[in-house]
């Protein structure tokens, strides 16, 4: 990204074969795991209604911060 | 001696600056002379009669990708004053394709551009696999200018077979994936083309989503070395999703001083910030140094559909959705069991819009039936007839549906994209392009064509958002500018001779119909044109509103910066 442009939220980027768990691992280490899955689901809600088959993709962003209030 | 001189017109040159009276003469091909006033003799001449004279339109967003190979005037198009069409949006193109993934790439094209199987399969003469034996099937049968973008997900499939559906690709890959885009963009290919959002037609995502970053950006970096376009589709429907994507098309841009472009910039009553947050986000790129480019389309969004074939408007309902994916036999059940009907009702009226779209239900029209007794209903309201009968709007569709076996046609008209008031501003941004009209896409849904003359008739004459040159501007010259179109989308010496005559005061698009002209079996929307005098391509009249379309076949393969060698 540009550091001089502030992103309109934090976000990332899956890795290949991560699911929201594993980012929350990776992004929120400090945190209780539950509780940092359940956020990135609340920020999250179009990957987490996303009908199946469809699945997480390399190409998806994932919020990691909440909207602007 | 000219071979062709157009007196006495209207000239909007396509540079937006004031229009004048005056002459346009043509040779082979070109513009040879501009002026008021032209001396010298022509074998055709033809008095404008003060008709606005205009570069030919250029359509950037359209899916002619297969009808290109059977018909080469792209109809309607051309009517509608387009002599350029730029295919292979959204990661699909029709090559390059292997052989083995025919049948893969035809069900997705189907799928996302709603095409029917038996016209693809009719008209499509698969006996191609690279990009250039690709172009070569129709370049000597093209009544219109066909520029073609190289599909992320054709090139994927080449390169990793069906693993291009199932993960990220290999460093090799990439390597494979780029030198592969370096064979279309030398066999006549524009750019390329990606997607964020698409699903294929089991409902995963197409190929190109699998791609990690870093593919991504290899691409662009092979897009840089040839100075070509990026097309993508980003999450159009949601402010925060939208505007983080074009933070990295900026990044990609600067990264690789390419021009990207994303489509659409929509507005829908579900989201009413969106475009102007999207549009302060783009100005926020630019000034930074990136070319991003977003395309919006002028005329709202109208959806058809017989519940037969699943639709997007459903998408958001799960009961709907689920009951529509079934085959026939059982959605029939399912619409006649008490517990779904309930189910469905309450869904209709407290489920989720669909992505960008505000769809009501008692609101739908009922566009065709198929049972004679039912032929009056034709046209009307599902809430003006329920109130009549004094029964539920949808359980008054779920009982017509059931009654004529899934053939009826409703019509779900203006749900987004439809208040004109709101997006004239974005619209006549000097920012935004005009496009994402879809041309050749979605033909059983609803009708792709006449977003041309809409801009006129609804933006020009009717809001006057946009000056008669402005609106010109914004169909030639910007979108040459912006694709690298160097020798089209202007009136003046040495350009191609692509131009439209109109009537700035009628110039509109007709009322949408379904047209059975595809082959095999079949229907179409279409809209003809209305207020279109003569198109001409590369200097040859192709269609004149008096004698329709003509047998010249004057049009070629336009590449960028360059055009593709005979």
């Amino acid at each position: 990204m540009n550091t001089t442009i502030t992103p309109v939220r934090p976000w990332t980027y899956p890795r290949e074969g991560e699911d929201l768990q594993s980012i929350a691992r990776r992004e929120f280490p400090e945190r209780p795991l539950e509780e940092a899955v359940a956020d990135l689901q609340s920020w999250n809600l179009y990957l987490v209604f996303r009908p199946a088959p469809a699945m997480l993709t390399c190409s998806d962003i994932v919020f990691t911060g909440p909207p602007a209030a | 001696m000219y071979q062709l001189k157009i007196t006495n017109a209207l000239v909007c040159d396509g540079s937006g600056s004031p229009a004048y009276r005056g002459d346009v003469a043509v040779q082979d091909g070109k513009i040879m002379a501009v002026g008021t006033r032209l001396d010298g003799d022509a074998a055709t001449v033809i008095d404008a009669q003060g008709r606005a004279l205009a570069p030919g339109f250029i359509d950037s967003h359209t899916h002619f990708d297969a009808q290109i190979t059977w018909d080469g005037l792209a109809t309607p198009s051309l009517e509608h004053g387009v002599t350029t069409v730029i295919n292979g949006n959204c990661s699909l193109t029709m090559a390059p394709v292997r052989a083995e993934h025919r049948a893969f790439v035809g069900a997705v094209f189907r799928q996302i551009e709603e095409m029917p199987a038996a016209a693809f399969d009719a008209g499509m003469q698969w006996n191609w696999e690279t990009f250039a034996e690709y172009l070569a099937t129709f370049r000597d049968n093209l009544g219109i200018n066909v520029a073609t973008l190289a599909g992320h997900s054709m090139l994927r499939l080449w390169v990793m077979g069906d693993a291009a559906r199932e993960r990220c690709a290999s460093a090799e890959e990439i390597e494979g994936m780029q030198q592969l885009l370096r064979q279309c963009l030398d066999a006549g290919a524009i750019g390329l083309s990606t997607s964020w959002v698409d699903i294929d037609h089991e409902h995963r995502p197409v190929p190109c989503r699998l791609a990690a970053p870093e593919e991504l950006d290899a691409l662009c970096a092979v897009l840089g070395e040839y100075g070509a376009v990026m097309q993508v589709v980003p999450e159009f429907w949601d402010p925060d999703l939208l505007c983080t994507r074009i933070d990295i098309l900026g990044d990609l841009s600067r990264r690789h001083s390419i021009t990207v472009t994303f489509s659409p910039l929509f507005d829908s009553n579900a989201t009413p910030d969106l475009v102007p947050r999207a549009l302060d986000r783009v100005r926020l790129q630019v000034a930074n140094g990136a070319r991003v480019v977003p395309q919006m389309q002028t005329r709202p969004i109208d959806v058809s559909f017989e519940f037969d074939v699943p639709t997007s408007v459903f998408s958001s309902r799960p009961t709907w959705w689920a009951t529509i994916l079934k085959p026939a036999g059982e959605t029939l059940r399912d619409f006649q069991d008490p517990e779904i009907r309930r189910q469905l009702v309450d869904e209709a009226y407290d489920g989720m819009h669909p992505i960008a779209m505000e769809v009501h239900f008692p609101d739908f029209l009922v566009s065709r039936c198929h049972l004679p007794g039912n032929k009056a209903l034709e046209g009307r309201r599902l809430k003006d007839i329920a109130e009549e009968r004094g029964c539920d709007p949808v359980e008054l569709m779920l009982d017509l549906a059931v009654e004529e076996q899934l053939r009826t046609r409703f019509s779900a008209v203006s749900v987004g994209h439809d208040n004109i008031s709101r997006i004239s501003g974005p619209i006549s941004d000097p920012l935004v392009q005009i496009g994402s009209g879809d041309g050749g896409a979605h033909v059983t849904r609803f009708a792709t064509y006449g977003d041309t003359g809409y801009l006129f008739s609804r933006f020009v004459r009717d809001a006057g958002a946009l000056t008669l040159e402005q609106a010109v501007y914004k169909l030639t010259g910007q979108i040459a500018d912006n694709w690298g179109l160097s020798d089209r989308g202007r009136i003046r010496p040495g350009q191609a001779a692509d131009l439209v005559l109109f009537d700035p005061e009628r110039i509109d698009r007709g009322p949408e119909i379904a047209v059975e002209d595809l082959p095999g079996e079949g229907y179409r929307y279409l809209r003809h044109a209305i207020g279109v005098e003569q198109v001409f391509v590369n200097g040859v009249t192709t269609y004149a509103a008096a004698g329709g379309y003509t047998q010249a076949r004057p049009g070629q393969l336009v590449a960028g910066r360059r055009q593709v060698a005979a």
